[in-house]
């Protein structure tokens, strides 16, 4: 499903180049449930934003079903997201300034263009995710698990292929984290493909396929 | 495509709508530059109308101007004799004044010498520096030399000059008064518009001879005659306007006699060539008995029969020299106007770089943000446009045109900043923001 050939990231900063990640290869199955274990600087999430194409490698080629996503553009990666990602990050990355049921539809509103239609969706991951009842409140008014379940939903409101989850329960006390990852697992179940990054072995250790990296290197792989 | 740009321009304005005061500092920016726009190119209009107005009018004229060239023996024959040369100049002022040739105006710079100088800028030869401030004292009272023009009545009708407020002169003013003390009307430059109030009097002194002065009329600011000396219009701002009085035909003092002489002083204005226009008034002379009087046009450039020197040109000159400074002060404004607008959306969208980021990360193409802030952006300029022509009571078509036409070229030059902006957004980074 997902085939990454070799691929780097540099990044330079006043005139010095710095390797983000080097020459990585790495192919994910669909289905899979894929930890990236690492510490901080590591690289991992520099590797999750290639394959969410939040950020274009610098050389070697990235393969999703069998298409080529190197060269996109800006928009047709846009596209590209919309329809195939979820992304959960760390912080909830929600908007402050619309209401919980408003953040969820986001992605929605670029694919369905019937109101009722999106509001039955979202209404339904919602209930999935027992936060129906704080539909109208504002990030804000949310507790951290509940803002991750609002983030939850919305990534997954659009039915997406790939959950690309970075660190996301590194911002929750250990009960919300652990709730938060068995949505995850949830999710896998029913088809997803999950990527985690995290730097929590123990939760890295639950991935069905797991990898290790250091210094933007793939260090040791576990596939199951 | 036009989902992802309607919920990029959702929250944008939902965005905004938490910027509301900024959002009213834009507004009122964009009308502010668009209500000096409007107030400026109003002013423009409305002078380049006289232009057109006066040109309709008078054509390309030229002003040649007539004057006395006596010589002292002359002089003291003229003031001296049994009258004939004063009566035949008399004949000679009627003729040029029925010309079918030309047209002739009396316009002669006489000073009056009045009890009070106001301020110093009314003194004659202020601008030259050699105003007399002191002035002079006769039987204890001060008098100070004050600019003044003697003019006839065509004079309002040859140049752009109006009464704003009070009376113009009417016939009767332009006759001589019989009787002593008389009284002299005089209009007013706008420059005297708070000192000296309408329906006042002054007293002083007109060719040596004591008058008391009524203002009878206050000149617009707007008002402009042209100075044989400075070859160029110039305002009325700084001037008393007294009429060029007609004497009794009975009376031949010497008071009179000086008099009727300025009254040969002015300007032939006619379309013809100045050999053309020298030549008619020899003809006007010859029939009137007068080529013994030393009075005649001045070449306007000796070293050519053909200058001309239309007023139409001056006028059309100074207007120009009005409007580069005009489109100037506009471009200034206008490139001051989009460099702050610009900076305050780079601003916001610095400040919301996080949200940009996560609606892009969501899957929003970057076009539909940018037409997002597009829309956004262009309602703002909207109701800038409104207020400014609202404001400014613009109904001119032409004009409300002209203003959207600005409003939209500095919408499209402050958007250049903003789409490099929102392109230059790392949205791995932007999404992180605030973790």
């Amino acid at each position: 499903m997902i085939s990454l050939q070799n691929v780097s990231k540099v990044y330079s900063k006043a005139g010095k180049e710095f390797a983000a990640i080097r020459n990585i290869n790495l192919d994910i199955s669909k289905g899979d449930f894929v930890t990236i274990f690492g510490k901080s600087g590591c690289g991992k999430s520099t590797l999750l934003n290639i394959i969410g194409t939040l950020t274009s490698p610098t050389q070697g080629g990235y393969l999703f079903n069998g298409k080529d996503l190197t060269h996109l553009s800006r928009n047709e990666q846009a596209l590209f997201r919309n329809q195939h990602v979820g992304f959960v990050l760390q912080n909830s990355a929600l908007i402050p300034d619309i209401t919980a049921f408003h953040n969820i539809i986001i992605p929605l509103k670029l694919t369905m263009p019937r109101n009722p239609q999106r509001r039955h969706v979202a209404e339904e991951v919602m209930e999935w995710l027992q936060i129906y009842e704080k539909r109208n409140n504002y990030p804000n008014e949310l507790s951290g698990g509940e803002q991750q379940r609002v983030a939850i939903a919305r990534a997954i409101v659009t039915n997406p292929s790939v959950i690309l989850a970075d660190e996301p329960t590194g911002a929750l006390d250990v009960a919300t984290g652990f709730q938060v990852f068995e949505l995850l697992q949830k999710l896998n179940e029913k088809g997803t493909t999950v990527i985690l990054v995290t730097h929590d072995m123990e939760m890295a250790s639950q991935g069905k396929s797991r990898y290790a990296m250091r210094d933007g290197e793939i260090v040791s792989a576990d596939i199951s | 495509m036009k989902a992802s740009v309607r919920l990029s321009l959702d929250i944008i304005t939902w965005l905004l709508m938490k910027r509301k005061l900024i959002v009213l500092l834009l507004v009122l920016e964009v009308s502010i530059c668009l209500g000096l726009y409007a107030g400026l190119r109003t002013h423009q209009l409305r002078s380049k109308s006289k232009v057109d107005t006066y040109n309709a009018l008078h054509g390309e004229k030229s002003y040649f101007v007539l004057r006395e060239y006596m010589n002292d023996i002359d002089y003291q024959l003229y003031l001296k004799d049994d009258g004939s040369r004063y009566f035949s100049l008399l004949e000679l002022v009627n003729q040029l004044f029925l010309s079918d040739d030309f047209d002739f105006v009396v316009m002669r710079d006489q000073h009056l010498e009045l009890t009070n100088k106001v301020d110093d800028r009314f003194l004659l030869d202020y601008e030259s520096g050699n105003g007399n401030k002191d002035g002079f004292s006769c039987e204890g009272v001060q008098y100070y030399p004050l600019k003044c023009l003697q003019v006839s009545e065509e004079f309002f009708g040859e140049f752009i000059v109006s009464v704003e407020s009070g009376r113009a002169f009417s016939s009767d003013d332009y006759i001589a008064p019989t009787q002593r003390p008389a009284t002299i009307p005089i209009l007013l430059g706008n420059g005297y518009k708070d000192f000296l109030p309408i329906g006042s009097r002054q007293s002083g002194f007109y060719m040596d001879q004591y008058f008391s002065f009524e203002v009878v009329g206050l000149l617009s600011k707007e008002s402009f005659f042209f100075s044989r000396e400075a070859n160029k219009l110039v305002p009325c701002e700084n001037y008393i306007i007294m009429p060029a009085m007609i004497p009794n035909l009975t009376s031949t003092t010497h008071f009179d006699r000086a008099r009727i002489l300025q009254l040969a002083e002015g300007l032939i204005v006619t379309k013809m060539p100045f050999k053309q226009a020298e030549n008619a008034l020899s003809e006007t002379k010859r029939a009137t008995n007068t080529t013994h009087l030393n009075i005649g046009i001045a070449d306007p450039n000796p070293s050519t029969d053909e200058h001309n020197t239309t007023i139409f040109d001056t006028y059309s000159s100074m207007n120009d020299s009005i409007l580069i400074g005009i489109a100037l002060s506009l471009a200034n404004l206008i490139w001051v106007s989009v460099f702050t607008i610009s900076i305050t959306i780079r601003r916001i969208i610095n400040e919301k770089r996080h949200e940009i980021g996560l609606l892009q990360m969501l899957g929003t193409p970057t076009y539909a943000i940018f037409a997002g802030i597009c829309i956004t952006l262009g309602a703002v300029f909207i109701a800038g446009w409104g207020i400014a022509a609202l404001v400014n009571g613009v109904s001119n078509i032409s004009l409300l045109v002209e203003m959207a036409a600005v409003s939209t070229l500095m919408l499209l030059l402050s958007l250049v900043a903003v789409f490099a902006e929102i392109m230059n957004i790392d949205i791995a980074l932007a999404v992180k923001g605030k973790e």
